[in-house]
């Protein structure tokens, strides 16, 4: 399975959605999460572990043709830059089995959002969905007034949900998934993706009829 | 739901880019943060001095440290390069690259 993580607006957790993703995929087979962020926050979140913290292989953008050539990866994840061009969503929507746009639940960040949802949509893309990501749990207003708007879009949005919660920032900083880290919410945080990993598998599963 | 404030964006949104190429409205959407124009003098003449960033509510005063030398070295760049731009706008757009503010 290829999944892409991507949205026009930065600073909407696409690093840690990309890596929890791929950690997720891991389980199931030999991943490749390809950062194409020139920030490289994949790569430097894998490095930060010295390369063992994360159980899959992190590369560069530019280095990608060669792993793929030598590694037999089964799933990859693709971290997308910040602040595209239209040109690049375009590439990097139809080059995927599944767009998910993380969101955070924002006044700020929504106007980035839905210049993402209106350039997938003139792309005739429909392989995508929404993830809430970063949920504050004292702003739950908020999400829900985002999930009624891109339900009532018609925009396909998981139900899972990706809570804010600092057990993310120290798996980032020690270089390892969030189920690495000493933290009384970690268990919580890479539950929530778990969940989400459920999502997109049955939606995989209901495209191909498997 | 009536006033739902994303609702409402993303029925703005989607308007208007029944009338605009999508990437356009991206091309736009960065162009917001190119350094603010000095507003368009109005018809009727207005007294006193052009508005400028201070009386801009788009932008704020900021103090941070920079290096003596790199602020001699941008100031002399801005004047030998007889630059539109001033030190603000050099500053601004290069945060706003970095800080990669959609």
């Amino acid at each position: 399975m290829i999944l892409t993580v991507g949205n026009i607006k930065g600073g909407v957790g696409k690093t840690n959605t990309a890596v929890h993703l791929a950690a997720l995929l891991q389980r199931l087979g030999p991943t490749l999460l390809i950062d194409g962020d020139a920030m490289n926050g994949s790569l430097t979140w894998s490095q930060r572990g010295d390369g063992k913290g994360l159980p899959f292989r992190v590369v560069d953008d530019r280095q990608q043709a060669k792993a793929l050539r030598d590694g037999q990866f089964t799933h990859v994840v693709f971290d997308t830059e910040g602040n595209p061009d239209p040109e690049d969503v375009k590439h990097y929507a139809t080059g995927c089995d599944l767009l998910v746009i993380p969101a955070v639940p924002e006044s700020a960040a929504s106007d980035g959002l839905f210049l993402t949802l209106n350039l997938i949509k003139s792309l005739g893309v429909t392989h995508y969905r929404v993830l809430l990501n970063r949920v504050k749990h004292n702003r739950r207003k908020e999400a829900d007034e985002l999930r009624a708007a891109l339900v009532a879009m018609g925009v396909p949005t998981f139900k899972t949900e990706i809570p804010e919660l600092a057990a993310f920032d120290k798996a980032n900083a020690q270089g390892v998934p969030v189920y690495g880290v000493q933290d009384e919410r970690a268990t919580r945080a890479w539950e929530a993706f778990e969940a989400l990993g459920e999502e997109i598998i049955h939606a995989e599963a209901m495209t191909h009829g498997r | 739901m009536a006033d739902n404030k994303y609702l409402k964006a993303m029925q703005q949104a989607s308007e208007h880019v029944g009338k605009t190429p999508a990437a356009a409205v991206i091309v736009s959407e960065k162009v917001k943060h190119e350094p603010a124009r000095q507003p368009e003098p109005e018809s009727r003449e207005r007294v006193g001095r052009p508005r400028g960033k201070r009386s801009n509510p788009d932008w704020e005063q900021v103090t941070l440290f920079v290096r003596k030398d790199t602020k001699r070295a941008a100031l002399r760049r801005l004047m030998d390069e007889d630059s539109p731009l001033d030190l603000s706008e050099v500053i601004e757009q290069l945060l706003a690259k970095w800080a990669k503010v959609s």
